[in-house]
């Protein structure tokens, strides 16, 4: 793991749209990023621009960050709550050739998270924007394949179809079976999918004070939620909803209530849970909190599910 | 381009990060309605548009969207700075734009007039940028909605005077609708279409 980056700016390269993308592509966006927050939940579509990445690589959420993003602002990139990982870094150093911009590995010093699969651990203030990487915008899909049919049943609020999938998960597994992406409702009206974070995060969507852009490239589709929006995960009177609760703290800071990963830890195949928010465990460590596996030559061990390069934005395996 | 032509006042010195900077301050107006956002960067449009609507309008505008203006502003400087700074086509029905600029806010029409979107994409409608004289006195409304953690009270000067009935005939059609920003001298308040909105004096 590397030391926490503390704001800091490097040249900007020469030769570069500042944030890389033209000034027309951004006002596209913008103006669909102020619809987004106009009519939180809903889908606005945009016309993507191609961005010298593949879509696995979050070019939704970067085209975002690319267009709100000014040279005063600190940026932090998560990918599976670690800044570390191959796609964290490569985002970050993008904004940084392109605009010139501070980073930082810490949470509560950064004005805009781009994150893809989760929500930091330290709660957000006011102020922040977290701009979410999504593959698969659409919460219906997996009911409907028909995108014509899809925007029908949002504009009529047509979710019964939601409904009933949901309730067969519980005829069959006695609990919904969704541990990611697991779909919301905003202000009583749009059903939204919140992108593949833990359904352990969802409860941090609803009231938050900071400002919340998703961004889908390969779907072409902004949505937001503004700072304080209601949001409610589905669920059913008799079977509420219930984020994911781990048996064991973090074995490295000993939190109790962050989302934790399975990592390996030796080439023997030693595995141990560890926060997933690598910026959080660290600072616990920092503050003096030590897990059971207190070692602290395991932390540079270590190797995340997240540091697996992948390009199909599949979620991690989720734990039982 | 040339910004000193005599009869084009100038735009953005910088365009690139005015642009971004008065975008996060409508962004941040819409996301947290009723708070005063500052905008500043273009001097001296052709009156009667204001410095903080021409900004918003310079930001947020090009050839990709049409503008609808009212009587008063509806003079050959304005429509030749507009066209020169965004490049925007001109409308004279409201229902075709996508932004509408208003000077006299007393005689501006029903929101219903403009581009209200559609069940399938609300996020079709018109974004009214609406001159007012300021946030500092005036009639004071009492706001609650998305972006607001309880309530938040505001006050405009120079706002139609059925400004609070406007927003519930606007609410009403949610999720279609219009999305306000008040453009006062100095600074922007948003008042997208969720906001719900009371007099109380
Ligand atoms: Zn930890």
């Amino acid at each position: 793991m590397n030391a926490p980056l503390s704001p800091q700016t490097a040249p900007a390269a020469t030769g570069y749209n500042f944030a890389y993308l033209d000034e027309q592509t951004k006002r596209m966006i913008r103006r669909a990023l102020l619809k987004a927050v106009a009519i939180p939940g809903h889908q606005v579509p945009f016309a993507a621009r191609d961005m010298p990445m593949p879509y696995g690589w979050g070019t939704g959420g970067i085209q975002v960050t690319a267009a709100i993003l000014g040279s005063g602002d600190v940026l932090k990139v998560i990918d599976q709550g670690a800044d570390d990982t191959t796609n964290a870094v490569s985002i970050r150093a993008f904004f940084q050739k392109t605009a010139n911009v501070a980073v930082t590995t810490r949470t509560a010093e950064a004005t805009v998270i781009q994150t893809r699969h989760r929500i930091p651990e330290k709660p957000l203030k006011a102020g922040q924007t977290l701009v979410f990487q999504v593959p698969i915008p659409e919460p219906l899909r997996f009911l409907e394949p028909r995108e014509t049919e899809t925007r029908v049943m949002h504009a009529l609020a047509d979710y019964g179809l939601m409904h009933v999938k949901l309730y067969e998960d519980i005829a069959k597994h006695g609990h919904i079976a969704k541990t990611y992406a697991y779909p919301v409702e905003v202000e009583g009206r749009y059903v939204m999918d919140p992108s593949p974070i833990p359904k352990f995060d969802n409860p941090k969507l609803s009231m938050s004070p900071a400002l919340q852009l998703f961004g889908a490239g390969r779907e072409k589709r902004i949505y937001a939620l503004p700072p304080f929006t209601r949001v409610k995960s589905l669920d059913f009177e008799d079977h509420p909803f219930e984020p994911t609760r781990f048996e064991a703290p973090c074995a490295l800071c000993g939190a109790t209530d962050s989302y934790l990963d399975e990592v390996v830890t030796d080439d023997r195949g030693t595995r141990m849970f560890v926060c997933s928010d690598t910026d959080h465990c660290e600072e616990r460590r920092a503050d003096g909190h030590r897990g059971l596996l207190a070692g602290d030559d395991l932390v540079d061990t270590i190797t995340r599910e997240a540091d697996v390069e992948r390009d199909d934005g599949a979620p991690i395996v989720p734990l039982p | 381009m040339n910004a000193h032509s005599p009869t084009l006042a100038a735009g953005f010195v910088d365009p690139v990060h005015e642009a971004q900077t008065c975008f996060r301050a409508v962004l941040d107006a819409l996301a947290e309605p009723g708070t005063a956002r500052a905008v500043a960067g273009i001097t001296e449009p052709p009156a009667p548009l204001s410095a903080v609507a021409a900004s918003v309008i310079a930001t947020l505008a090009d050839f990709e969207t049409t503008i609808w203006r009212d009587a008063a502003l509806a003079t050959p400087a304005v429509d030749a700075w507009i066209a020169f700074h965004t490049g925007a086509r001109l409308v004279e029905d409201p229902r075709e734009a996508t932004f509408a600029l208003i000077a006299d806010a007393a005689n501006a029409p029903a929101w219903d007039a403009f581009a209200l979107g559609t069940d399938l994409d609300p996020s079709t409608s018109t974004t009214v940028i609406l001159q007012v004289d300021g946030f500092d006195a005036g009639a004071r409304y009492h706001l609650a909605g998305p972006g607001i953690e309880t309530t938040r009270d505001v006050a405009v000067a120079g706002a139609p005077a059925d400004l609070a009935a406007r927003g519930r005939a606007n609410r009403d059609l949610f999720p279609r609708g219009v999305d306000l920003v008040l453009a006062g001298p100095t600074a922007i308040v948003g008042l997208p279409r969720t906001t719900r909105l009371e007099e109380i004096g």
